[in-house]
């Protein structure tokens, strides 16, 4: 089916070098295609391996609308959708557990978690043609997984995890992931779930709004006597890039050099058992020590659609609506890492995040501003230049501006153009 | 153990309950700095989250020492914070409440709590179990723990930062 018939013009007309226009973030019928087009059309972000350490254990997630269960089977983690294939009942209830078999509590249609129909109740109903095997669990289609960051794909993919995520994303995920003495992150500390009034495309990876929408904290450490938040200053040293592929950063790697990276390898030393952790961690990353600390204390990464990672939480960003999206925070512990490390992450997470954290709730409540700005249609055009004129363009493709340009935004954005208009060489399983 | 001659107890339960509504009304009319009067110096707010795995630690909605609750008044009372701009509209109706006076040791109340929030057109209810641990000391009762279970704490949520 054409989706560029919905929209008269076609989204070309929609997103142009320096602007787009606000219709992508409030008409039904262009979330109604994102769906599609995006969320159930390539790689989106599930669940993180940790969450299913042991076998039995399950979350359900959504890729798109499609509603997951992820499981550990004897075999790994498997993603089935969470339908019956008997009349298609969700076949769990809960949004976490642990279970041998799911049994649909209809008619008792059982199941093992590599999603092969073990039972079914009266069987010589089906007659001696009755194979069970017809009737597995449909499982996602495509998954693959990334330092135990788990993605699948509805659609077949436009290129490889691996390729899809490119080095540079790569980079930042392993040392976000580095910092545990097993290399593995656990998110395992529980979750804080917010809800706002907006569109998904408004969360994170602004590096201009900051010093305004959280002028309460700037106001916190002035109380305290502390100097006011670095990193998003007119003249902070740090860059935000595109990576491509709709992957963005905020990088503080040069303000977080020296200094700053000393301080908290002072901290952490002077932790129980933090003298043990960061001598392990030189021997393993040598002379890189001091980034992959610093990278790890907020890698401020975007990885299109829908994960970030943001100081030490994954957020999973979860669109409800054209003006309903769900943001749900998983603060990341590091195996084998000291207690007290781990207290410490927790905490500082805490602190700031979740419907009661000092910072998210005013990014929530621009969000939803934003929102009812934008029925002011009669303008539509909504700017996000700032920064042209200071691009630099790498030879890899990456693009880096300084900090609080808008460098992100139109990154963002010429991926969601690629992906509505189905030129990202995402190809549909039934050949449309 | 009572004998005949053991005075009254400091504290009787209708001290407690006029100190339940008391906290209340403070947290209603948003008189933040009588408020915190209310808390002990080393004193603890939790909000617990949603159920995580079984592993320590886990992440809660509020957990607040003593200093971190300053903090969060400040930040409560600045005119830049957006989230409180304008600031809900609420009443708290505290009630059932379970009560265990012991000589010389805290005082446990268990109680159930409705808190009705209006803003911006939006009227939210939220209800939850309380748990406060007060002392008595020099005359008055003081908060060493306030435990805040919310019905809706593994619920996605929009706005949690007036004090529940």
């Amino acid at each position: 089916m054409s989706t560029t018939a919905m929209v008269a013009g076609g989204y070309e007309e929609l997103v142009l070098r320096d602007r787009v226009h606000s219709r992508i973030f409030t008409d039904p019928a262009v979330y109604a295609e994102e769906l599609v087009n995006i969320f159930e059309g390539n790689w989106v972000y599930i669940a993180h391996e940790s969450e299913v350490a042991h076998r039995g254990d399950y979350v359900i997630r959504h890729i798109g609308r499609q509603p997951v269960i992820v499981v550990r089977s004897r075999e790994g983690v498997r993603v089935h959708f969470n339908r019956c294939r008997h009349r298609g009942t969700a076949l769990c209830n809960r949004p976490a557990g642990n279970t041998n078999f799911f049994r649909c509590p209809y008619h008792g249609w059982t199941y093992d978690n590599d999603g092969k129909l073990v039972g079914v109740p009266y069987p010589s109903g089906y007659g001696p043609d009755f194979d069970k095997s017809e009737f597995r669990l449909e499982a996602a289609p495509y998954v693959d997984s990334y330092r135990g960051f788990l993605f699948a794909s509805v659609a077949s993919p436009s290129s490889s995890l691996t390729d899809w995520l490119g080095p540079r994303v790569r980079e930042i995920i392993d040392a976000f992931a580095d910092v545990s003495p097993t290399g593995r992150i656990l998110a395992r500390a529980g979750v804080n779930r917010t809800v706002f009034r907006g569109n998904w495309k408004y969360v994170g990876m602004d590096g201009y709004h900051f010093n305004f929408t959280h002028k309460s904290i700037n106001a916190l450490n002035e109380h305290h006597g502390k100097p006011p938040m670095e990193e998003f200053q007119e003249t902070a040293p740090g860059q935000m890039w595109d990576y491509g592929n709709g992957h963005c950063r905020l990088d503080h790697d040069e303000l977080r050099k020296g200094s700053h990276t000393d301080e908290m390898t002072e901290r952490i030393r002077a932790m129980e058992g933090g003298a043990e952790y960061l001598a392990e961690l030189q021997s393993r990353t040598g002379d890189r020590m001091a980034l992959t600390l610093s990278r790890s204390h907020d890698p401020h990464l975007g990885v299109w659609p829908n994960l970030q990672l943001l100081g030490y939480h994954i957020r999973l960003i979860r669109p409800l609506g054209p003006d309903r999206t769900e943001v749900i925070a998983f603060p990341t512990l590091l195996e084998d890492a000291p207690t007290a490390l781990n207290e410490a992450r927790v905490a500082r997470h805490q602190l700031l995040f979740g419907p009661a954290g000092f910072v998210q709730p005013d990014d929530s409540e621009l969000f939803e501003r934003n929102q009812l700005g934008l029925q002011a249609a009669v303008n539509p055009w909504i700017f996000i230049g700032r920064g042209l004129d200071r691009e630099r363009v790498h030879d890899d493709g990456a693009i880096s501006s300084h900090v609080t340009d808008e460098t992100t935004q139109r990154g963002q954005m010429k991926m969601w153009l690629r992906q509505m208009t189905r030129n990202s060489g995402v190809r549909d399983e039934h050949g449309d | 153990m009572s004998t005949a001659t053991d005075p009254e107890p400091a504290v009787s339960r209708e001290d407690v309950e006029s100190f339940l509504a008391l906290e209340a009304h403070l947290l209603d009319t948003r008189a933040y700095d009588d408020w915190l009067e209310l808390w002990a110096p080393t004193s603890r707010y939790l909000v617990p989250g949603g159920p995580g795995a079984d592993e320590h630690p886990q992440v809660a909605l509020i957990d607040d020492d003593r200093a971190t609750l300053e903090d969060r008044v400040f930040r409560m009372k600045h005119p830049a914070s957006h989230a409180l701009d304008p600031p809900p509209k609420a009443v708290r109706l505290v009630g059932n409440a379970v009560i265990e006076l012991a000589e010389g040791a805290a005082i446990e109340a268990r109680s159930a709590y409705l808190l009705v929030v209006n803003r911006q057109g939006d009227q939210t209810v939220y209800a939850a179990r309380q748990h406060h641990r007060l002392i008595e000391r020099d005359g008055r009762l003081e908060i060493l723990l306030k435990r805040v279970d919310l019905t809706c704490s593994e619920d996605p949520i929009r706005n949690l930062t007036f004090l529940p």
